[in-house]
Parts: C-alpha cells; structure tokens; sequence
C-alpha cells in the first residue's frame, strides 16, 4: 500500500509537472501569437500611412496640375487637403519606424523629395495665380514634376515592401509559435492520458490484491472456526456469571447437548457431576480475580446422566482497566487415559506379580549396575530385603561376592554395546548361602514411564543340577563297567543302555545297539529250526511288564550273531526286572542274564583236565540242570497258569456262594416272621443260628474275595495323605465307637507313595482290630504315630507306622500266625473275626514293599507296626 | 390316591432272589404292580412290548432293578439296549446284583446305569436296601415321562 501511495504521488507530481509546461507553453503561444497580430497591425499602419502619404502627394500633384492647367480654383482644394495631410503624415511614418533604423534611412530620403514635391508644386501655382497660364504650363510641361514623382513612387514602394517583407517575418514566428504551442499541448495530453492508465492499471491491481487478501482472510476466519469447533479437545467460553457463551462441537458432542440448549441458559457447573461443582464454586471466583486455572480435573455430567474426566485449562479475557470478561478454556478427555493409566498399573501389578512368583531369583540393575529392584525368590534364596540391596552397587552386595570383574564388565556392555549374557556360568562361594554354581542370564530391558534403561539378570542355581549332572554321568559309567551283563530296556523294547561286559558278551558295539529293537538286534538262529529264544524271552519281559514284578528265565540257548553273520552257540541265564517310574508306571527293564554257554558245553565237549569219568559225571549233571531248569520253567508256566484259573475260580465260587447263603439268611427270617406264632423259643433260636451261619459265611468269602483281589489288581502309586486317610477311617469306625470311651492320641503322618484304597484297608483293618480288641477295656487309649528311619545297611529309607492300644493283646508265641490266613487268636464268641483281616494287611504292605510286624502282651495291648519305603519306587540292583 | 401306578419291571433269573426282592418290596407296600422277568430276553420282550407282553398295559415301569448274570441276554446288556432306545432310556435302572466286581461297575456306569446296588446277604438288610430303592425310585423320584399313572 505504501508503494502504491508512493507510485500515486510520483504519478500526480509528474502530471502537474506535464501540467504546467502546458501552461506555460500555452501562454507563450498565446503571447508571441498576439505580438506577432501587433506587428501585422503596424506593418498595415505603415503601409496605409505610406499610401495616404502618396495618396496625398497624388492630390497636390493632380489639383495643383488641374489649377495650373484651368486656372480653377477648385482644384486648389484638393491641393490645399493633400499639402494639409502631408503636414502630419511624414511625422507618423517617422513614428511608426522608430523601431527599424533601415525605414527610418529610406524615410530619410523621402521626405527632401517631399518637401521638393511641394515646393515645385507650390511655385506653379504662384506662378499661374500672379503670372497667367504660360510660364506655369511651361514648368508643368517640363519632365522635372515627373522624375520627382518617380523617385517618391520608388521610395514609398521600397518601404512598402521592406515592411511586407518584415511583416511575413512576422507571420512566420508567430505560425511557428502556435505549432509549438499544439505540439506541446498534445504531447502533454498523451502523457497525461498514459500516465492515467498508469494509475488506473495500479490502483486496480492493487484492489485486486486486496480482494484476494479478505478472501483467504474469510477462508483462515472459517477454517479457525472449524477447527475451534472440531479440535480433539473441548473449548468454551464463561461469562463472570460462569454461563456458557460459546462452546465447540468437540465438547457439545462429549456432553450430548445441542448447542441452543446450552449457550447463554447452562452454567458451568450444570455440565459437571455433583461431585466436581464444589470444586468450580470456589475455583472460578478466584479465577475471576486473577487465579490461573491449570490442569483441574473436572468430572463432567453427560445429559444423559453419565459420566467422563476431563482435564481443564483456563485462560481470562480481560478488558483494558483489568476487569474479567469471560474465560477461555480448554478441555481434554481423560476416559482413554484413565482407562490406559488403569491398564498400565494393572500391567504393572500383573508384571510384578509374575516376577513375584518367578522362581528364578531376578534383580533389575541401571546401566551402572545398581540394584533397582529384587524378586521374592532372589530375597528367599540369598535371604536379603529390598532395604538391604536396593540402591546399592552389585559388587558391593552381601560380602562383595559378585565382585568379579569379568562378570562386571560383561553386564557393563550389555546397555551400550547392546550384547546380552547367556547361560553364563560362574561358580561363587557366598559367605551367607555357600558355594553355589550360578547360571546367569542378563538383558536389557526398557522400563514403561521413565525411559531409562535397565538391565535385567536372571540368577539360575544350577548346583543341584550340576551335582545331580554329574551323579547321572558317574551312574552311567558305573552301570557300564559293571562287571555283569546288562541292558536296560524302554517298555517298547528298545535298548536304553548296555554294560560293557554286555556288549563284549553279544559281540556287538554300544553304537550298534542303542535305540534299536532288541529282538532286531537278537533275532534267533536261523540254522537252528528248535530256537525258541526270542519267543521265551519275549513272554518273559511281557510277564515283565504286566505283572510288574522281576521273571527269571529258566537257562535259555539263544545264539549270537557274529559280526560277519554266523552265528555263534550260546546259553543264557536271564532275569527281567522292572523299573518303576515316580507315578509306579514301569519306566525300564533291566535284562540281567549270565553267559552260561561254557558251563553248559562242558558236559558235552570233553575237556582235556579230567578223567573220562569225572567228565561224564560232570556232564550227565550239566546235562541233568540243564534240564531240570527247563522242568522249572514249564512248571513255572504251569504255576502260572493254574494261578490265573484260580483267581478265575475263586471269584465265580465267590459269587455263586453268595447266593444260597442269601436265600438261607433272607428264607430263614421270612420263616422266623410267617410262622412266629407257631415256633416255640427253641425254634427261634434255630433260625437265629441258621441266619447267623449264614451272615458269617457271607463275611467270610467277602474278605476272601478281597484277599484275592489284592493279590489280583494293578497296584496304583499316588502321592497318600496318610493324615486324611486316617480321619476318613475313624469317621467310618463311628457307628462302632459312639458310646465308648476311647483316648485318641494321633501324630500328625507324612505323605507316602501308594495305592490310596489298598492303604485304606490296612488302616481299615489295624484301626478296626484296635477298636475291636479294646472294646472291654472301660478306658480305651489308641495312639497312633509315624516315624522316618534312615536307610541302613539291609534297609532302604523307610517309614514306619505304629498303631498301639491298651486292649486285649496277644501272647508273642503266636506272632508269627497272626498275619496268615484264617488265623485267629481269639474265639469268635470273645471277639468276632474271620482271620483275613491282618493277612490283607500284610498282603497290601507287601505289595508295596514294606513290611509288617506286632508286638504284644496278653491282656495289655498290642502294637502292629507296618513300614512304607519312603522311596516306594523299588532301587535297581546294579550289584 | 393320586399317586402314580408303580410298575416296577424286576429282571432276576434266580426265583429265590425274586421272591425276597418281591417279599421285601411287599413288605412296604412300595407297588402296585411289579412285573417279573426271568432273563434279559424276556426283560427286553417286556419292554418292546412283544412276545408274551404283546398285549401288556401301555407304559414304561417306573424303574428297572436289574440283575446282572443271567443266562441268554446278561444285565448289562439289557442296560446297554436299554440305555441305547430313545424311548426308553429315560426309564431309571438300578443294578441290583451280587457282583462287587470293580469291572462290572464300571461296564454299568459306562452305560448309564442309575443306580448299582450290591446285594447284602443280611436279609434285614436286603430288605432295607430295597425298601430305600423302592422309596427313593418309587417316591421321591419324578418319574419320566412316559411312566402311567392311575387315575384319580
């Protein structure tokens, strides 16, 4: 705008320049036009004055000749007009040249031939009035008048012309002059005119300019507005009263209001929840007076009665003297960052509780190796608080074990170099927990909130496993330079392991052998068309593995294959064990045989060191076990057999008893009611005994058919409460004790591996017994307690129960009956009884490996005492 | 009376057994009607009503008690057609043998039996035993759809 101020101004002051030479031009035309008229006027003035000049001399010259001529008077008047004109016209051309030197020279001439005109003319007028006609007609006819005339003619033409000719001097300067006055006049115009569309051509521009600038103007105006109204956070506006004036779309949207509902009707606190209008009352009149309001967090009211946090900021609109006008104020939803805060510290909580309960000592160091924090399982192993270690350098922790400068500079160069420490090892003898094998792992590890950088060192205490690492390779080495022959088999029948004796034995390499198949491995003789040992043995590891239990083989021939295929005559004397895994699954069989080939040929090749007879004898006796080993086995497979028809027996008789002894004790008590009138007391009693008898004989092949169940059903090997077992046992005694005075003394009882029912029953029958046996005594006392004995030289670890009581008691000359079959110390009309119970007991602790054994004294007590392995899973014999 | 007609179907091949069951049974006046079978054919010919039960009264027996050795067709398979017939296997069937065998447990609750009673040699008990079967059943039970009931 100033330039077009300064371009105006340059513009206006170049056209009044154009302007005034105009003028000035003009009025210099006009000027010399009008000298130039003056001087034409003059030039007519003189030439008319030199023609009266000559007119007149014309008069004298034609009146004095006339006078002359007729001697009429008459003529004289013309004489006397022109002589009276010439008196005064000389002196006005004498005038009139004053200013032309070369006019006033010619003049000069003139008037002596004036004057002489005169004089001539006046001497023949004399001389006609005083002497007659003749001497006047003779000077008039002389030539004289006439050459006077011609001179005068000449001259007066010579000035004429010298002013005509000055006069179209003149004209020239003057006709020069107007040319330059118009071009002037024109030029200044066009200038004039160029200089307008100048200015036009500005001014028009820059009102263009102008109407663009209020257009983006308008544009910005609106595209504020928008985004005051559509910004991501709430703005609105109070009057001192805290009425709303002015609110975005963003906030009407927050609060579900149209905007009429809201503007210059609500206040404020109509927005906020009950809770936060307090907080408004008495923030906004401080605010009004000068308070800044910064980042106060509102609960807003939504019309339809819910509720969102919002953070807000205020600014005041104040007039010039200071007073309040409204408030500004900006508003940020806080629903998303509440929720996210919340998520973070349940994250965190979550975080930190799965660090907790990490079993892995973890300590968060910074960059520089101070301890930031601790897990519970690094306090719980090296018995240390947070207030002991956070804060504190780790070198300089507990005695400055961890001071171990490679280790330091290791974890030094994790933040830095970026690196991570894996499975680093490193043994240190601590002075509080001793020497322990560490596994160390360490990352860098971001921390949410404040970015600064950690590390994270997980500590894993491998001794154990080091130790227990190290036993299972010292095992593995002992198991294979045993001087016996061994193979350790899956349930599959896969090899798992070979002694070295084994290996030597059967010609084959430990590479050879492990994983395969046995019977791969060892397949019969082909060549020998009787060869039945894969078939034996087969049977015998499925004896194995069903029964659980170890088979011995009777001597086997089962040939070895050499290595260039033949095969090799050999005999055998195998024992297939099983190993029981934690849950009482067999995990192995151990495969134990003997290499009996050259014992057994012998007896057929005749040896060189003994008299034939020795040798015969030797070998009808080789010949003899040989044998009679296989008797064994065939009457093993026999026992076996009639055992398993046994079971089968004892169960269908058990079952097909049952039912005439019902019908005997159910017809019998039919009987007892249908005909009671008609029976006398002896009668009664019969049925009585017959009913009884019959109920006995029921209890009796129940127990029976549990004995041989027990012998019959898979054993189960679950980790027993021994504790609840009891309690569950006594609550079923209830029924037989109410009303009695028994003294329970029960210690609390470990937890053992075994068959929960089987371990009930022997509880069963020893707490029954117990009650039972005192039931006489007016004070029953039952103690019951467990008792951990360590392993000794004949005996594995085991525990040992003891259930003792003040009853009837026993001679100790029949300990040794009490735990058979049937076996009874007491009549049945002192204690009932079928004599099965204790040899359950003893049948179930068998079966779990443990034993079984009673102390008593007649009329005081007794005390049965079993024992549980406290490993129950049987050790391997590796001797 | 408004209670329902209870039909008991008892499957028991042994006579003596059926006797004291029906005895026991009598002796509480837990029924109305029990229907006899003497084996798994005759408990199946019953229950399709077929045979020598063609023209027997429409309805299912409020319950089964059934035995579990028999000759021809055995209890559990019984149970298994039985458990296996959409009009049928809403009918409640208790076992009511002299097994304590833990297999034949097993066998019959893995085929949806109700309930699987052993039965005691104590008479007194028997009787009892049933007594509570024909109470619980017979009683307290709703029965299944399907079970007739007598006229008010």
């Amino acid at each position: 705008m100033t330039t077009l101020h300064r371009k105006l101004r340059l513009g206006l002051g170049v056209a009044v320049l154009i302007l005034v030479a105009m003028v000035v031009f003009a009025v210099r035309a006009v000027r010399s036009y009008g000298s130039s008229t003056a001087w034409v006027l003059h030039t007519q003035e003189v030439r008319r004055t030199l023609a009266e000049t000559l007119s007149a001399l014309k008069d004298v010259e034609s009146g004095s000749r006339g006078y002359i001529i007729t001697g009429d008077t008459d003529f004289l008047d013309r004489d006397i007009a022109g002589r009276a004109a010439l008196q005064v016209l000389p002196a006005r051309l004498h005038a009139l040249t004053a200013d032309n030197p070369t006019q006033r020279a010619t003049l000069a001439r003139l008037h002596p031939l004036i004057a002489q005109k005169l004089a001539t003319t006046a001497r023949g007028v004399r001389l006609r009035r005083d002497g007659g006609s003749a001497p006047a007609s003779a000077l008039v006819a002389t030539t004289e008048g006439k050459q006077l005339m011609d001179a005068i003619r000449h001259l007066v033409a010579e000035i004429d012309a010298h002013e005509a000719a000055l006069l179209d001097a003149r004209l020239g300067f003057a006709r020069r002059d107007a040319r330059h006055a118009v071009g002037v006049l024109v030029g200044g115009l066009l200038l004039a005119m160029v200089l307008m569309g100048v200015v036009i051509y500005l001014v028009r521009r820059d009102f263009r300019a102008r109407e663009a600038a209020s257009a983006e103007l308008r544009r910005q105006a609106d595209e504020i507005r928008d985004l005051y109204d559509h910004a991501p956070c709430g703005y609105h506006s109070l009057d001192p009263a805290g009425r709303v004036i002015v609110i975005n779309a963003t906030e009407l949207s927050w609060l579900g209001y149209p905007r009429s509902e809201v503007v210059g009707r609500l206040r404020f606190p109509d927005l906020l929840a009950p809770g936060s209008r307090s907080l408004f009352e008495t923030s906004f009149p401080a605010f009004r007076d000068g308070r800044a309001i910064v980042d106060l967090e509102y609960e807003m009211l939504r019309k339809d009665g819910t509720t969102f946090p919002v953070i807000l900021n205020s600014t005041a609109v104040r007039d010039a003297d200071g007073r309040f006008l409204s408030s500004r104020a900006t508003l940020f939803d806080l629903t998303e960052r509440k929720r996210a805060e919340q998520r973070e510290q349940q994250a965190r909580a979550h975080a930190e509780s799965i660090v907790d309960t990490i079993r892995e000592p973890l300590l968060i160091l910074t960059d520089t190796l101070v301890v930031n924090s601790a897990n519970r399982a690094y306090h719980e192993m090296f018995q240390t608080t947070d207030a002991a270690i956070v804060g504190r350098p780790l070198p300089q922790l507990a005695s400055r074990e961890w001071d171990i400068p490679e280790l330091l500079d290791a974890l030094r160069d994790i933040v830095p170099r970026q690196t991570r420490l894996d499975a680093y090892e490193v043994a240190i003898p601590f002075v509080s927990i001793g020497r322990r094998i560490l596994r160390l792992n360490a990352r860098k590890l971001h921390r949410l909130g404040n970015h600064t950088t950690m590390l994270l060192l997980a500590i894993e205490d491998v001794t154990d496993n080091r130790r227990v690492e190290q036993i299972h390779l010292q095992f593995r080495a002992l198991f294979e330079s045993l001087p016996g022959l061994y193979v350790v088999l899956t349930p599959d029948l896969l090899i798992a392991a070979a002694s070295d004796a084994y290996l030597k034995a059967t010609m084959t390499s430990r590479e050879a052998i492990l994983g395969r198949d046995l019977f791969e491995i060892f397949p019969d003789n082909p060549d020998d068309a009787s060869a039945d040992g894969v078939r034996n043995l087969r049977a015998s590891l499925s004896r194995v593995l069903q029964t659980a239990a170890p088979d011995t083989m009777a001597i086997q021939k089962y040939d070895v294959r050499r290595p260039d295929g033949t095969f090799e005559e050999r005999y055998w004397s195998p024992v297939n064990s099983p190993i029981r895994g934690a849950g009482g699954q067999i995990e192995y069989i151990i495969h134990r045989v003997e290499d009996v080939t050259d014992f057994v040929r012998e007896k057929s090749a005749p040896g060189d060191h003994a008299s034939p007879a020795f040798q015969a004898k030797m070998e009808s006796m080789e010949a003899e076990i040989y044998q009679r080993s296989q008797e064994v086995r065939v009457m093993m497979d026999r026992l076996r057999q009639a055992n398993e028809e046994l079971e089968a027996f004892s169960y269908s008789v058990s079952h097909d008893l049952r039912a005439p002894l019902r019908h005997i004790e159910g017809f019998s008590d039919m009987l007892g009611r249908h005909a009671s009138a008609g029976l006398d007391e002896r009668g009664h009693r019969y049925l009585t005994v017959i009913a009884d008898s019959a109920r006995r004989m029921g209890t009796l092949i129940d127990d029976l058919l549990t004995f041989a169940r027990i012998g019959r059903t898979e054993l189960r090997r679950l980790p027993v409460h021994l504790d609840e077992l009891v309690r569950d046992v006594r609550a079923a005694l209830a029924a037989e004790t109410s009303g009695r005075a028994i003294e329970w003394d029960v210690r609390p009882l470990p937890v053992v591996t075994g068959d929960p029912n089987l371990l009930r029953q022997v509880f069963a029958n020893l707490l029954g017994n117990a009650v039972k046996y005192t039931s006489r005594q007016p004070a029953a006392r039952i103690t019951l307690h467990a008792e951990e004995k360590p392993a000794t030289a004949d005996t594995p670890a085991e525990i040992v129960v003891s259930i003792r009581d003040n009853g009837a008691g026993f001679d100790m000359k029949y300990a040794g009956k009490l735990f058979g079959v049937f076996q009874r110390l007491h009549n049945a009309s002192e204690f009932e009884g079928t004599g099965v119970g204790l040899a359950n007991v003893r049948r179930i602790i068998q079966r779990h490996g443990g034993r079984t054994w009673a102390e008593g004294v007649p009329g005081q007590g007794a005390v049965f005492h079993f024992s549980l392995p406290r490993d129950s899973t049987p050790p391997p014999t590796l001797s | 009376m408004s209670d329902p007609l209870k039909r008991i179907l008892l499957v028991e091949d042994n006579p003596h057994d059926a006797e004291m069951t029906l005895a026991a049974l009598d002796e509480h006046h837990l029924v109305n009607e029990v229907v006899l079978a003497h084996d798994g054919e005759e408990a199946l010919d019953y229950l399709h009503a077929r045979g020598r039960f063609q023209d027997r009264a429409a309805g299912n027996p409020i319950v089964i008690l059934l035995d579990l050795k028999m000759p021809k067709v055995d209890g559990l398979e019984v149970l298994r057609s039985v458990k296996s017939d959409p009009a049928l296997k809403a009918i409640p069937v208790v076992m009511l043998t002299s097994s304590r065998e833990e297999s034949d447990l097993v066998a019959s609750y893995a085929l949806g039996v109700n309930a699987y009673v052993v039965k005691p040699v104590n008479f007194q008990r028997f009787v009892e035993a049933v007594k509570q079967l024909g109470a619980f059943w017979a009683m307290h039970n709703e029965p299944p759809p399907g079970a007739v009931y007598r006229a008010p």
